[in-house]
């Protein structure tokens, strides 16, 4: 411990203005104990406030030392009950004691959804029984497109470099400036054939598309292709798409083909700089551009991975004063996992911040942060403020002009004097050897990636991609009520973070070292992915330590729109669009983003993890605006649907039996005749026959008609059941026909001119039941005989059901949808269900209300046209026939519709 | 057996980071009413630490030292009634027509040139994390089942989980998300026949009742179903926010105006209480003059803007408005023509009909240190007290209402002297 604490703790140290101070060197173990019982003795609560500090909590500006659970912990927190002879034992609770993990299957759907953008396959599903198997199938949910867009966002989500395809001006590669010949040649160009505006719109898109992206391609391609994660710094390449491998000067034609769009990037090197030394010469043309006459060699970008990518150094440009800072915070935050901005200083004393001697290196309130963070940025030296190599007039350096034209520069000087020298910790950068000042981010990055924190940093910096949740923070108030829950949640997650880090740096179950892949099945194994329920109620301080653990995240519009488009076939809104680059929109994407807790990158940078109000009503906007059309375009889906695989649209809650029949014959006497086999129990049933697809031609001015003129029932003896003539069908006692808008039947007796006799029931459109009474529980065959008239060649559809009275009646269609409701529950939102369950009542309940509401009234179509509406995603459907597809004789696809929307905004739905 | 005060704060606490407060009897304890009267706060938070001594601190150059102001060569400090400013930017205009609603406070101490605890410091009251907004306090305590209750574009925004906020952007957008259920090309028609979806929504809510009612659900889930249970549950009002939405033609074209005018109308439709508005770009470390003034004078337009429209929809006379910022900038300008970060900076209430408008607090000397401040008097007093944002806090929390909610008791601000800015 004495060795840990007395890195800072000295005098001259980042803490040498504490109440704790030790002594450097050996033979100090006597005079630090006594440091040590004068700070206990002297402090109020100080062996408390000591053990908190240690854990990282109570503003420990050197942040977690030690976890609880490691012996060094332990042994300080001995050594502090001898000194004040406290006996107060350790009663803490396990943060995860009691708590139950996801099964794997359950595990695995939630993972394949965030990592890989889709549901898992029946086969992974079926080979995730154990705990073994589902660490398998969690690493083979990484690959592929959907797990490229879960790198790409996740680390945009922290480098946030995606900004310059929003609003941010991408500064580094401007046209106009000079440094990369092929942009300033294509601009001039552009601008000579009266192509600016082309120029704009697509090429420089493109390229900031490209540039934007560098970064989060860079990271991606270093993980899916199993590199180890250290070359996210180290690497001495770039990944370009097209419009930037040229102006990278990069070998295009073995490279690229004409045909690769702005989102296929390939690994190349920056060899497009140049310097504006003695060899550069350009004139600039008003309304043309910078015509560049001259330049000496293209920069060997000395690339050090993300660090100095454009994009990174422009998304944190510097000043003259803030000289690199920004971009050393955020090396710092991001590689380190050191928030230097938390470290800072939070002084009493007015004047002790209003210091004009260099306080940044003399005033013990700026050097807490500068002393680590300055020797960072010095490191950056050679990076202007936009992010341009040596972009000073020379070419030497990246210094501003106001201080090289002041007394402290010297000629040759490629950082300044008046602040630390670049370096990392008590290492100042080489400059000789494999590293100069030329190349000194190189030099650091090979720094960072050796220092322990970088193993850590990953966790960290990919923990919200995956946990949807920021880190712990360490609880920086000892008076707070709930400081030492917050302390032991923090200390939990930062033990297993060490332990995880310590196992990614030599390589996770005797995989490759600094496998990210490795690291990310871990994060998902573990319970702060998986944590779903406790065993029993939890005491109200573990429930502080388990806030924003496990399950229940809300899922990201990206991954909710994944999850849509894996269940629909496609996303709310989905439409090409040719002002977009991807020409792809979608409603949730390009339009709610923000509303739904997207971010920009630019003014919003950070994602809302909690439903509000506004968020929900985006949810259940999308959910009925894609209910109706996903509802009709899967009960039309050929060769099956894939959602309702277990029902058609025209069983019912009542339906014993149904068929749709096509009724071809066009007379009395060419009646055609089809059957329905239904098993049916003993009692009164309803026969129902409906016109399926009734249909009105304009240019005709007549509508489809269907004649029914014989119906007859048999049980499986074949012995008569039932029979009736057509004509007395509208006559039976106890009929039921469907009403127009006046309230008319829509069918009625039929009177046949030819025949000169009434011979069946005619229906123009809705339908008609009639009470039947079976004898006995058994098979039976329906037989309907019927033709059609008018429009010839359009087909005339008739449904033959028999219903039960009324719903709960253990119908065979109640069977069948409560089936498919189990379906449905298992799809959307992830819950194995049996059909007598709790959640599948209620469902069958709203089912049953909902289809009784569209009994009741009455529409003849999916949605009723007069007060519903629905979007089907094909282009101009309303211009065409759609009368089968949406007739809803049964009532069921408007039902279905409003399940859909029951669904689609289910909590499940929308965390996971 | 009595509960001790100790652990009675620290339950709430505790139930606040764990639980949605809408499910539990202390958010019922402070619903609003159906039809919210009171009062409306809005915070309008200068990002990047805005120069108080080219605003409402203005300096003077001393002789013989560095300039602190440009301006100050050519120009003298104006006043507006009590108050004082500096002649740039648009501050000629704000200060002469809203002087009498004004309580400026200078000298106000951060603790810090750090921007993320200056933020922290000068929003939550506190320089360690953890505690609320003001805002989200102010909407917690006051409405917590309005809508959209607490507004924020930007800026501080911690809700330690006593309530959610919401964001604006894209106000067309805004209006198919206020009436989900309405066709977006016939605003006649619906998706679903209302009834239908009425019948869909109580069965989700029963669900949502059911799956929440579990014991045994985690803190996450529980949060979450709670949040999602109060969201729906508090949807009604938005058709009535909806229908004040402006045609595009009279949308404000600049966003920060717009933050204003959304929020107005918010408020004005009964939907929210507080708000967060912010404008960035006042860290000018270089070319100051240049970058600072123009940001000054879009900062007073769009409160002018938001004083104006809000008298014009009717609910100025309950609108509450604190203007701050990270810090201030140095009294000097560095190398490159730029102000730097310096510690002591500035707030200001405003209100109309105010008894304490036109109220100065000068709490620095000529070269913008912070000096102590009588807590009676308010005038600089070497046995008073530097001010510190927590006293503005404490002073704000009293002013709104807040302090006597069980709420504020879980966020104690540990305040010894209280500065009497409001009587």
């Amino acid at each position: 411990m004495q060795a840990r604490c007395v890195l800072c703790h000295v005098n001259g140290g980042a803490s040498g203005s504490t109440r704790l101070v030790f002594t450097a060197g050996d033979g100090q173990a006597a005079t630090n104990y006594s440091v040590l019982q004068n700070f206990v003795a002297t402090v109020d609560d100080g062996d408390a406030l000591l053990l908190s500090k240690t854990q990282g909590g109570a503003l420990h500006q050197g942040g977690a030392i030690f976890g609880s659970t490691t012996t060094e912990f332990m042994a300080l927190a001995s050594v502090l009950q001898l000194m004040t002879g406290s006996s107060e034992n350790n009663t803490k609770v396990a943060i995860f004691n009691q708590v139950e993990n996801a099964s794997p299957a359950h595990t695995l759907r939630r993972a394949a959804l965030i990592l890989a953008g889709r549901l898992p396959t029946a086969q992974e599903l079926a080979t995730t029984q154990t705990e073994a198997q589902l660490k398998v199938s969690l690493r083979g949910l990484m690959a592929g497109e959907g797990f490229h867009q879960f790198l790409i966002r996740g680390a945009n989500d922290r480098l946030l470099t995606d900004a310059f395809n929003q609003e941010l001006n991408l500064d580094v590669l401007e046209p106009n400036a000079g440094f990369y010949p092929t942009l300033a040649a294509k601009f001039v160009t552009a601008n000579q054939q009266g192509e600016r505006e082309d120029f704009y719109g697509n090429y420089y898109r493109q390229l900031r598309y490209g540039v934007a992206h560098a970064p989060l391609e860079l990271i991606a391609y270093v993980v899916e292709n199993d590199r180890p994660y250290t070359e996210v710094l180290t690497a001495d390449y770039t990944l370009a798409n097209s419009a930037l491998a040229q102006v990278y000067n990069a070998d295009w034609d073995n490279l690229f083909t004409a045909d690769d769009d702005f989102s296929i990037f390939k690994v190349v090197q920056n060899r497009g700089q140049v310097l504006h030394d003695g060899e550069f010469s350009s004139e600039f043309i008003e309304g043309i551009g910078s015509v560049i006459d001259s330049h000496g060699a293209f920069v060997e970008y000395p690339h050090a991975g993300v660090l100095n990518e454009p994009a990174f150094l422009n998304r944190y440009p510097t000043t003259d004063t803030n000289r690199n800072r920004a971009r050393a915070r955020w090396t710092f935050y991001h590689f380190l996992g050191v928030d230097i901005e938390k470290s800072a200083a939070r002084t009493n004393d007015p004047e002790a911040l209003a210091d004009t001697n260099n306080p940044t290196m003399n005033n013990a309130n700026c050097t807490v942060c500068h002393i680590a963070m300055d020797p960072v940025a010095g490191a950056f030296q050679n990076y202007g403020d936009e992010g341009l190599y040596r972009n000073s007039w020379g070419g030497l350096d990246a210094l501003p002009w106001v201080y090289k034209d002041g007394d402290l520069y010297e000629r040759g000087d490629t950082w300044f004097r008046d602040v630390r020298a670049p370096g990392f910790g008590v290492l100042a950068a080489p400059n000789d050897g494999a590293y100069s000042r030329g190349n000194s981010l190189q030099w650091l990055a090979q720094q960072i990636v050796a220092d322990e924190r970088f193993a850590e940093a990953a966790i960290k910096f990919w923990w919200p991609a995956v946990m949807a949740e920021e880190l712990i923070e360490a609880p920086e108030a000892l008076e707070d009520a709930n400081y030492a829950e917050q302390l032991a949640a923090f200390d939990a997650q930062n033990t297993f973070i060490q332990t995880l880090a310590d196992d990614f740096r030599v390589g996770i179950n005797g995989g490759a070292a600094y496998n990210l892949k490795d690291m990310l099945v871990e994060m998902l194994m573990s319970p702060w992915f998986r944590a779903q329920q406790s065993a029993a109620p939890l005491e109200q301080n573990q429930q502080t330590m388990l806030a924003g653990v496990g399950t229940g995240r809300l899922l990201t519009p990206e991954e909710l729109e994944a999850k849509t488009s894996a269940l629909l076939g496609y996303a709310w809104g989905e439409s090409e669009a040719p002002w977009l680059l991807d020409n792809h929109y979608t409603q949730l994407l390009d339009r709610y983003l923000i509303y739904y807790g997207g971010m920009d990158s630019f003014g919003i940078t950070s994602r809302a993890r909690e439903l509000n109000t506004l968020m929900s009503n985006v949810a259940l906007t999308q959910a009925v605006s894609v209910a109706c059309g996903a509802v009709v375009l899967d009960f039309n889906r050929t060769p099956a649907p894939a959602l309702f695989s277990l029902v058609d649209r025209y069983v019912t809650p009542v339906s014993q039996g149904a068929v749709l029949a096509a009724v071809t014959g066009s007379a009395t006497a060419a009646s055609s005749t089809h059957t329905l086999n239904v098993s049916a129990p003993a009692g009164e049933q309803r026969l129902s026959l409906r016109f399926a697809n009734p249909h009105w031609d304009g240019d005709l001015q007549e509508g489809t008609n269907l004649i029914i003129t014989h119906v007859q029932i048999r049980n499986s003896r074949n012995e008569l059941v039932f029979d009736m003539a057509g004509d007395a069908l509208s006559t039976q006692e106890g009929v039921i026909f469907t009403t127009n808008d006046q309230g008319n039947p829509t069918g009625g007796r039929f009177y046949d001119e030819a025949e000169s006799a009434h011979v069946g029931t005619i229906l123009w459109n809705g339908g008609f039941s009639i009470p039947v009474t079976f004898p006995a529980n058994d098979e039976y065959t329906v037989s309907v005989s019927a033709w059609r008239r008018n429009v010839p060649g359009y087909p005339v559809n008739m449904m033959v059901s028999v219903d039960a009275l009324a719903p709960y009646s253990h119908s065979a269609g109640e069977q069948l949808l409560r089936a498919q409701l189990v379906r449905l529950h298992q799809l959307f939102l992830g819950q194995a269900l049996s059909t007598d369950s709790l959640e599948i009542e209620a469902s069958y309940q709203l089912l049953v209300d909902t289809w009784q509401w569209r009994q009741a009234n009455m529409p003849e179509r999916a949605y009723d046209w007069e007060t519903e509406g629905c979007d089907i995603p094909i282009p101009n459907w309303w211009q065409q026939d759609w009368t089968n597809e949406l007739a809803d004789t049964r009532y069921m696809q408007g039902t279905w519709i409003s399940m859909l929307i029951y669904f689609m905004t289910d909590y499940h739905y929308l965390h996971e | 057996m009595a509960i001790k005060r100790r652990d009675f704060l620290a339950s709430i606490q505790k139930i606040a980071a764990t639980t949605a407060l809408g499910s539990l009897p202390t958010g019922r304890l402070f619903a609003a009413p159906e039809d919210y009267s009171g009062r409306l706060f809005v915070t309008v938070q200068a990002e990047g630490a805005w120069d108080v001594a080219s605003f409402c601190d203005p300096k003077a150059n001393p002789a013989g030292e560095d300039i602190i102001n440009t301006w100050a060569q050519t120009a003298e400090i104006q006043s507006a009634g009590n108050l004082r400013y500096a002649p740039v930017a648009g501050n000629a205009a704000f200060f002469d027509k809203h002087y009498q609603k004004m309580l400026v406070i200078n000298g106000i101490d951060s603790q810090t040139n750090s921007h993320s605890t200056g933020v922290l410091h000068n929003w939550s009251g506190r320089n360690s994390a953890g505690f609320p907004s003001l805002t989200a306090l102010f909407a917690a305590t006051h409405a917590p089942a309005l809508p959209l209750s607490y507004l924020n574009y930007g800026g501080y925004a911690e809700t330690a989980r006593l309530i959610r906020y919401t964001r604006l952007n894209d106000v067309r957008a805004l209006l198919s998300v206020l009436t989900p259920n309405v066709l977006p090309w016939d605003r006649e028609q619906t998706f679903q026949h209302p009834d239908m979806l009425a019948m869909v929504k109580e069965h989700q809510q029963a669900r949502l009742e059911r799956l929440r009612s579990n014991p045994n659900n985690l803190p996450r889930t529980q949060y979450a179903m709670d949040a999602y249970y109060s969201a729906r549950q508090n949807a009604s009002g938005l058709e009535d926010f909806a229908a004040v939405i402006p045609p595009d033609d009279q949308l404000q074209s600049n966003r920060f105006m717009q933050q204003m005018q959304i929020t107005t109308l918010a408020f004005k439709s009964g939907v929210a209480c507080s708000a967060d508005v912010v404008l960035g770009g006042f860290d000018t470390h270089a070319d100051h003059d240049r970058d600072q003034m123009p940001k000054l004078a879009e900062l007073t337009a769009g409160i002018d803007y938001l004083w104006d429209y809000a008298e014009e929809q009717g609910i100025a006379d309950r609108l509450t408005v604190l203007i701050a910022s990270d810090f201030a900038r140095t009294p000097w300008y560095n190398s490159s023509a730029g102000k730097d970060h310096w510690s002591v900076g500035s707030a200001i209430v405003m209100e109309k009909n105010a008894s304490w408008g036109n109220r100065l607090v000068a709490g620095t000397d000529e070269m913008q240190h912070a000096l102590k401040v009588d807590t009676g008097s308010l005038q600089a007093n070497d046995s008073g007290s530097v001010i510190y944002p927590k006293h503005i806090h404490q002073a704000m929390r009293d002013h709104l209402g807040i302090s006597s909610s069980a709420i504020d008791d879980a966020y104690p601000l540990s305040v010894a002297e209280r500065f009497n800015f409001f009587s």
